[in-house]
């Protein structure tokens, strides 16, 4: 037989692994959704990356601090100086959103990747050693579904003093759990599978049947909850700026910008929408932000699904 | 008599869970400083002006076993502490404000759980349909929306362009007073029964007109994550052996559907009432302080702002208490209709 | 014997995502009355197909395209394809039963043994039902007018209006609200009672042990076997004119196998009814058939009795199947070689000229017909 380089035995190897990424790729076009999905968050993706040049920041070395026209309370409407207006405080609205778009890339992608990589770590190890370890884990993070989110991240946003970051460690705080259980399940399910037994009579340790055998196997349902997360952290995140528990007044952050319309539902009588845009465009945004992971997150788990892979 | 032994078991392990919230709600409360946590342990705020001897009688600066065993005979004597930011204790104003969450879930709870269901329902028997794809897209969008921008903007149209249509808060001004007055008996402090059991239509008219935007911004969020468990239930029940076998008893579509399909497809729905009662109190607390709804969700985040933070703990402990024993009820419930499960 | 089922030329296409799969093409087999036909062949070969089209029961994506389905229905031979849905429904479950592979699957878990024996009953035969507790009461009024019990004469006067309406029109808003209020809805127990007997009835055909129990059982409370039982049960109740079964005994264990069978071969005698039997197993066709009809990737490809088939098996297809079973004698295995045939893009000509071993020119050119070669001994097959 003729020695094969470690490049092409790395081609034989990996080629199911292509056809069902082709697989994969071809259902995603096939379906209208979830191309919408992804072109929205590549449309949030470049507004993010960029922002100085959308939005060139009034303070170079504080760019997430929105930049103000005046002091005065009352909102003004678009115009051309600011393209989709003031709100309250005269913070200008289009600067705000635009490097909000940042601020909501940071803190999903912060919390989505610390919790995934926490949960992988903790999942791991309560799946395959099971025992005694499994246990205490798991009835940690029974305790912790106890709570929805928001009030539990409120409980530790109150303890660590209300900021941006303190939002992203409290819901680090809060997300890990989901994501244990999730990759505990799936280290369950790979640990009695034949292969498994295999490597482990040709004496590989545990850290590379994990690595090597585990993960790549449960990667899909990860995929699918990380993408729903980062809609769904995003948020809570935004929820709780707008409860006044997270970014401070002035920065740019959706949620934070939302929480000025409060006082400016209502506009004057005879003119009851006046300040529509205070209310409308931060909510807008994460809104549309929020779809499109979900509609990618929902792309994913049809896509994923075995069952319906083949129909 | 599995039954029997199952329902005991699952009490047995209601145990060890409530302990485990108290002590997630105990580690919290070290991350403060002994001064801020003396608010814990007392219901009198005249107390607080002695804050050393609290912390000598509570041993607030002793290691935390200690602490956790003072802290939480308090806690089971019911007492949570003294919330600044309202003047009350804790403990009274948990029931203070309890009436008027109530009230909100006893509208939106029914509504999401029917209205959801029936979109999935419909969704699943009409499967990749245009009828499907509309109701999945609506879906989708509804739980993309963030309940406080869904709630500030229903504020906007029917509040503020049909001008005063469905206001915020609880009670029109007047209509407060009069049901504060001798007048009128607060029997529950739910307005809306209340007045049906006063025989005051008027406020009974007050009432349900301002809980109608509440309600519908807490429903709009979370009818999605009903729907959608319906229609992968139902689609599930439907792909079933015994759905072919009863139309080839001669069973008519709809009858096989309802019948057959649905007593099936509504067990799995129940055990995601836990989360749905997580999600409808996370939008509780977010709807409540957009429409300065004063629940038990306004006063929390009035808390935190605050920093009042025996409430925010008790408050956080209560809701963990509530899930906790919501679930244990869905797991009961549960086991009672499957009867795979009951007669083991 | 007259016929009781013709099927002429059926042609069955599922449209999936894959592509269009022929099914069927062009099917053509018949049924006596009395007797019991078995369908035998390869998972695939479109045996369970054949027996939902029977029933117009295909499921989607797929589609009877043309062709016939026959069946003597009140003398005449009606065309099902041609009849309306309501129709259908009428036949299913009353002149046409199924039986499945799988019991535990055709059984809705969440409802007990009568549940689902007595909804037979009351889809089919409903008008019977009250017309004899409409009896019962009428004996009862009279007894209740000679004992001078005014009360009860008039409770059960109001019984017997509610019945009447129910046997107009059971699915009226007053029979449906009499059916929910709390000491009105007693009315029922008189046609429950009633068909209760008549579920216990069947169930004690069927050789259940104590079948006042079983009623009460749900479904996975009970074994495969008694399982089996029950659905054979379900599929009698109206005593059907024909049977189909559909591997009815390939989940169960050889031994609880002989039991079913033997149940069923008795069952038939005692209801009259004909029996479609599908099969892989040619030890069972012996068993239980009088006629075998033999199917490959869609079509029938040899038909007749079951002494034929097994001493003068004429198409090749036939003669592999049966030299493929293993016996002590042989030193090795004999399969057919190749594998079957993708129905999406099924091989021209005889569908199964790949593998055979006597294949000509011809065979892949032209589709063979079915003809009676020898005397009611059909084969499909350009060797004749």
């Amino acid at each position: 037989m003729k020695r094969q380089t470690r490049w092409q035995r790395f081609k034989t190897n990996i080629q199911p692994r292509i056809k069902e990424l082709k697989f994969s790729l071809r259902r995603i076009r096939g379906s209208p959704l979830s191309i919408v999905g992804i072109a929205i968050i590549l449309f949030f993706a470049i507004i993010a990356i960029l922002a100085p040049v959308l939005a060139p920041p009034e303070y170079p070395d504080k760019p997430y601090r929105i930049p103000r026209d005046g002091f005065s309370p009352t909102p003004r409407p678009p115009s051309e100086k600011h393209q989709f207006g003031t709100t309250e405080g005269q913070f200008d609205i289009y600067y705000g959103v635009i490097w909000g778009t940042r601020t909501a890339f940071t803190v999903a992608l912060m919390v989505v990747g610390a919790t995934v990589v926490i949960g992988i770590i903790l999942g791991s190890i309560a799946g395959y050693y099971g025992g005694i370890i499994d246990e205490i884990i798991m009835r940690i993070t029974d305790i912790f579904f106890a709570f929805p989110h928001l009030i539990l991240a409120m409980a530790f946003v109150t303890a660590f003093g209300a900021s941006l970051d303190s939002v992203m460690k409290a819901l680090i705080l809060v997300w890990w759990p989901s994501y244990a259980r999730l990759i505990r399940a799936e280290v369950l399910t790979v640990r009695e599978e034949d292969y498994v037994e295999a490597a482990k009579s040709i004496g590989s340790s545990d850290f590379r049947i994990i690595v090597k055998h585990v993960l790549p196997n449960s990667i899909y349902p990860i995929l699918v909850m990380a993408s729903l997360d980062m809609g769904a952290v995003v948020l809570v995140a935004a929820a709780l700026s707008f409860l006044g528990l997270g970014a401070p007044v002035g920065y740019a952050d959706w949620g934070q910008m939302a929480s000025f319309s409060r006082n400016w539902i209502v506009g004057p009588p005879g003119e009851p929408l006046a300040y529509w845009y205070t209310v409308v465009i931060p909510g807008l945004f994460i809104f549309f932000f929020v779809l499109g992971w979900n509609l990618l997150g929902d792309a994913f788990r049809d896509i994923l699904d075995p069952k319906l892979r083949r129909r | 008599m599995e039954m029997r032994s199952y329902i005991i078991r699952r009490l047995l392990l209601l145990i060890p869970v409530l302990l485990g919230i108290i002590f997630l709600i105990f580690t919290i409360l070290q991350l403060f400083d002994p001064v801020q946590r003396a608010a814990l342990y007392v219901r009198d705020p005249k107390q607080l002006r002695s804050v050393q001897s609290i912390i000598e009688k509570y041993h607030l600066n002793d290691p935390v076993y200690v602490q956790f065993y003072y802290w939480i005979t308090e806690v089971l004597q019911g007492n949570l502490g003294y919330s600044k930011s309202i003047n009350m204790p804790v403990a009274d104003a948990l029931f203070y404000f309890l009436p008027a969450t109530i009230e909100l879930f006893i509208f939106a709870v029914p509504i999401t759980i029917f209205i959801g269901i029936r979109l999935g329902v419909i969704s699943a028997v009409n499967r990749d349909k245009p009828v499907d794809h509309v109701t999945r897209s609506l879906a989708i969008a509804g739980y993309s929306l963030p309940t406080f921008w869904l709630g500030l903007m229903l504020l906007m149209i029917f509040y503020g362009f049909f001008t005063g249509l469905f206001p915020p808060e609880r009670l029109s001004t007047s209509v407060d007073a009069f049901v504060n007055s001798t007048a009128f008996i607060r029997y529950t402090r739910i307005n809306t029964l209340d007045a049906i059991l006063n025989g005051q239509l008027w406020v009974l008219m007050d009432a349900l007109k301002h809980l109608v935007l509440p309600v519908a911004t807490l429903t709009v969020v979370n009818i999605a994550f009903v729907m959608r468990i319906a229609r992968s239930s139902m689609l599930e029940a439907l792909g079933k052996g015994y759905i072919m076998a009863a139309r080839a008893k001669g069973l008519d579509q709809k009858t096989v559907i309802n019948k057959h399909a649905r007593k099936n497809a509504m067990i799995p729905i129940i055990t995601v009432a836990g989360y749905l009662v997580a999600g409808l109190l996370a939008g509780a607390v977010i709807t409540e302080t957009v429409f300065n709804y004063k629940g038990l969700g306004w006063w929390s985040v009035n808390a935190a702002i605050q920093l009042d933070i025996p409430a925010v703990l008790g408050f956080v402990l209560f809701i963990g208490t509530v899930v906790v024993i919501t679930n244990l009820i869905v797991d009961l419930l549960y086991a009672y209709i499957d009867p795979r499960v009951r007669l083991g | 014997m007259p016929k009781l089922v013709g099927i002429k030329d059926l042609i069955v296409r599922f449209y999936t995502y894959e592509g269009v799969v022929k099914a069927l093409e062009g099917v053509n087999l018949d049924i006596e009355e009395g007797e019991t036909l078995g369908l035998v062949g390869e998972t695939g070969s479109g045996k369970s197909v054949t027996a939902f089209s029977i029933m117009l029961l295909v499921p989607p994506p797929g589609k009877i395209e043309s062709g016939k389905i026959l069946f003597r229905e009140q003398g005449k031979m009606l065309n099902l394809v041609e009849q309306g849905e309501e129709f259908m429904r009428k036949i299913r479950g009353d002149s046409i039963s199924m039986i499945f592979q799988e019991p535990s699957a055709a059984l809705n878990p969440v409802y007990t043994v009568y549940d689902q024996i007595s909804e037979s009953f009351w889809i089919h035969r409903r008008e019977e039902l009250i017309k004899e507790v409409l009896k019962k009461l009428e004996s009862e009024i009279e007894d209740a007018k000679r004992r001078r019990q005014g009360f009860r004469k008039w409770v059960l006067e109001q019984e017997v209006k509610i019945y009447a309406k129910m046997l107009k029109n059971p699915s009226s808003l007053q029979v449906r609200a009499c059916q929910k209020i709390p000491f009105i809805k007693n009315f029922r127990k008189r046609l429950e009672s009633e068909m209760r007997k008549r579920v216990v009835e069947i169930l004690r055909d069927m050789e259940i042990p104590n079948p006042e129990g079983v009623a009460d059982r749900y479904p996975h409370e009970l074994s495969g076997g008694m399982q089996q039982r029950v659905v054979i049960a379900m599929a009698l109740a109206c005593s059907p004119k024909l049977l189909i079964a559909d591997e009815p005994t390939t989940s169960l264990d050889v031994t609880v196998e002989a039991q079913i069978l033997d149940l069923i071969r008795k069952l038939k005698r005692e209801y009259g009814s004909s029996v479609l039997f599908i099969t892989h197993d040619l030890g069972i066709i012996a068993e239980m058939c009088d006629r075998v009809g033999v199917m490959y990737a869609g079509n029938i490809v040899e038909l007749a009795n079951v002494r034929e088939i097994f001493e003068n098996p004429l198409h090749p297809y036939t003669i592999a199947l049966l030299e493929a079973i293993p016996s002590p004698r042989a030193k090795r295995l004999k399969p057919i070689e190749g594998t079957i045939p993708s129905l999406v893009d099924p091989p021209p000509g005889c569908r199964f000229h790949p593998r055979c071993s006597k294949r000509m020119d011809i065979c892949s050119k032209i589709k063979p017909e079915l003809k009676e070669v020898r005397k009611k001994h059909w084969v499909a097959c350009h060797l004749y």
